[in-house]
């Protein structure tokens, strides 16, 4: 998992909000995406930024939703912590792949505990986005197969 | 107060004692007016057997043109694979839900869908692929409307298939 790089006097404790545990999702991978842009083949270098241009995009909404609901966006942390020490094209799409796994978690756990439509189709949408992002990121890496029957899922699977 | 009603419906249905107290119980809610309509499990349950249905489909119609599709035979094995895993998680939550419901699943022909059973199209990629397209809307509306559990199971079902169709069957 990607997580925040502890800063003084930060939050520490995981948000009980489904829809801020998103909005941190999509700030890792924002960063992710940013930090692995010099390591990716240069063919692969548009199919980052426009996969950090979705994430951007998600993380914009969902942060619209909570102002919305009158509650605060999680402010993005200065740096996170990669769950993979990327140094090159393979560890760049690893890296990648953990970030969109990670989102996909959280959306699910949005779609399970949002007590709104509004709530409900960001999860489903931010699900189904972070699948396809993960599947063609299982293709670069060559790895089968490349979608998974319950993306999201706490249980691999 | 529902959920109550339905386990005595239950009752009823599998020929059990009906106790005094349950019976006591069901004219309280009578009154309330709860125990006329369906119940909330039924109606989830009921959202649900026509995403099963579509998945037993895309399976059947995946391993039929994994076989014709020599291009595509890796691909389909696992669409097929895949779809027959959702069928078997809808399946899992709709007993959970309602078993009456549940027993609904396998069957075909009734009023709501097609009156005689029709000979099925012969398989093709293209079709294959509008029905995975289709199979992933239902899903995501589906989703939306529901709460829980099953809101998140549908939605993972949705996200699924369609990234079979847009990355295993591109």
């Amino acid at each position: 998992m990607t997580t925040p790089v502890p800063t003084p006097g930060g939050a520490g404790a995981p948000d009980a909000d489904p829809l801020v545990a998103a909005a941190e999702a999509e700030n890792a991978a924002v960063f992710t995406y940013g930090v692995i842009t010099a390591f990716v083949a240069a063919a692969r270098r548009r199919l980052v930024a426009d996969f950090e241009a979705e994430h951007r995009a998600r993380r914009d909404e969902i942060d619209r939703a909570i102002t919305a609901a009158g509650g605060t966006p999680p402010v993005a942390a200065a740096g996170y912590t990669l769950p993979i020490d990327v140094t090159g094209p393979e560890s760049a799409a690893r890296a990648a792949l953990v970030a969109e796994e990670d989102c996909a978690t959280a959306y699910r756990a949005l779609l399970e505990q949002a007590d709104d439509e509004t709530g409900r189709r960001i999860g489903v949408d931010g699900l189904s986005e972070s699948a396809l992002r993960a599947a063609r990121w299982r293709v670069v890496l060559q790895e089968s197969p490349v979608t998974l029957a319950f993306p999201g899922s706490p249980v691999a699977g | 107060m529902c959920r109550v009603i339905r386990l005595d419906r239950r009752t009823v249905l599998r020929g059990g004692l009906l106790t005094g107290a349950a019976l006591a119980g069901m004219g309280a809610l009578g009154v309330s007016g709860c125990s006329t309509g369906p119940t909330e499990e039924q109606l989830t349950a009921e959202r649900l057997v026509p995403l099963a249905r579509a998945a037993l489909a895309d399976e059947r119609n995946a391993r039929a043109l994994a076989a014709t599709e020599p291009a595509y035979a890796g691909a389909l094995a696992i669409v097929a694979d895949q779809r027959a895993d959702h069928a078997r998680a809808l399946r899992e939550e709709i007993t959970r839900l309602d078993r009456d419901v549940a027993s609904t699943i396998d069957d075909t022909g009734e009023a709501g869908t097609s009156g005689s059973p029709a000979p099925p199209a012969p398989p093709s990629l293209v079709a294959l692929r509008s029905s995975l397209e289709q199979s992933a809307g239902e899903a995501r509306d589906v989703a939306i409307s529901l709460t829980g559990y099953p809101a998140g199971l549908v939605g993972s079902v949705a996200a699924s298939v369609r990234s079979m169709r847009e990355v295993q069957l591109a």
